[in-house]
């Protein structure tokens, strides 16, 4: 092997530690961005260990359809 | 490994590898900063909000496609990037960065930008990007670069898109605003390039690309070039029309389109010889500035309403 190939071995080298480097970064990037962009969209529930927050258990609307028939219950079990 | 003993000078660069700065070269940085830059705009200007993180995310998506569609133009055109003086040196016809690796190079940036503005922001912004990535590879380069001196005509909507994606990143949808802001663009391309193939014809000529002032002549695309310049003027008002631009923006679209015009015409007057050359030169180096003010002063106004609420 002459001087010449042998610099330009190293030159191979060097510039094939640079294109790792390089895709290691942009690698990387992809990682983070995708990891940034889940947090946003998740919001508070990405830190939730027992998945999404779930609605209350019973709304207003619906506590006000139920009370005539719990009044009625009441009225026949004579606990009003 | 490759048997760097066994090839000759001409073939060292080319087993060597490229050097990083030569792939980023194949992204033709200058065209993706101005990509960046309407796609801001279309961003700003759009209503409603994005995170930042994820306008972040979405710009380098965009800046990333569009470099994509550059590396992937420059695998496809190395034949004729090698004949014309402003391009022989570009990685791919300089012997720094093989053919098969532009190509591996491009497609997989493309799938990559694709897949991430879609998957973290939206896919209507994920599929403009898909489209104008295929449209200015498929489209623009393998089709009409060499058959038609309409080529720049059709092939400018690609270039044309970003403003577009930026405002669907934030909507996720299309709207007449940013049409507009796509066919300011789109009536900008023309004048711009067919007024530097004027001074580069001969480039154009012996590479075989059929550019108007090669196959029609310097008379008719001059001619041309006033035709678009007059559409473009009245077409930079429209903002103004819809309530996407304020006065400020209005003021400085009548008089740089106005200047524009003007430029125009004096090429068109300037007829053949050394006079065309620079007046051409002076057109093709208006028209970037004019571009640039026209959505500077877009963003700047829709900066100022979002910070003044």
């Amino acid at each position: 092997m002459t001087a010449t190939t042998d610099i330009d071995m190293v030159e191979y080298k060097r510039r094939q530690k640079l294109r790792s480097i390089a895709i290691g970064v942009g690698l990387a990037a992809l990682v983070v961005m995708f990891y940034v962009a889940t947090i946003v969209r998740l919001g508070p529930n990405a830190l939730r260990k027992d998945g999404p927050a779930k609605p209350a258990a019973t709304s207003p609307a619906k506590s006000n359809a139920a009370q005539p028939a719990a009044d009625a219950e009441c009225k026949k079990a004579g606990t009003c | 490994m490759a048997d760097i003993s066994a090839i000759s000078d001409n073939g060292r660069d080319a087993a060597l590898g490229g050097a990083v700065g030569d792939y980023f070269a194949l992204l033709k940085p200058r065209v993706m900063s101005l990509v960046i830059f309407t796609a801001l705009t279309g961003m700003v200007a759009a209503p409603g909000a994005l995170h930042p993180a994820l306008a972040l995310i979405a710009l380098i998506a965009i800046a990333v496609g569009a470099g994509a569609s550059g590396a992937l133009n420059m695998w496809w055109d190395a034949d004729i990037d090698a004949v014309m003086e402003r391009t022989k040196t570009r990685p791919v016809p300089g012997g720094r960065v093989g053919s098969d690796e532009a190509l591996v190079f491009g497609l997989v940036l493309s799938c990559l930008s694709v897949l991430t503005l879609g998957a973290t922001v939206n896919w209507v912004a994920g599929g403009l990007l898909a489209m104008t990535i295929a449209f200015y590879v498929v489209v623009y380069s393998m089709w009409l670069k060499r058959r038609t001196p309409q080529n720049i005509v059709i092939g400018g909507a690609a270039g044309a898109f970003p403003p577009m994606i930026g405002w669907a990143a934030v909507t996720g949808s299309i709207s007449l605003d940013s049409v507009i802001l796509f066919l300011i663009i789109f009536m900008w391309t023309p004048p711009h390039f067919w007024a530097l193939a004027l001074f580069r014809a001969k480039d154009y000529e012996a590479a075989g690309v059929p550019m108007l002032p090669v196959v029609a002549g310097a008379r008719e695309t001059r001619r041309q070039i006033v035709i678009y310049s007059a559409l473009l003027a009245p077409l930079g008002l429209a903002p103004v029309a819809t309530g996407l631009g304020g006065w400020v923006y209005g003021a400085v679209a009548l008089a740089l389109g106005g200047m524009f015009l003007a430029l125009a015409v004096k090429l068109w007057r300037a007829g053949d010889g050394p006079r065309s050359d620079k007046a051409a030169k002076g057109l093709f180096g208006f028209s970037i500035l004019y571009l640039f003010a026209l959505f500077a002063v877009l963003l700047a106004e829709h900066v100022v309403r979002h910070i003044l609420g």
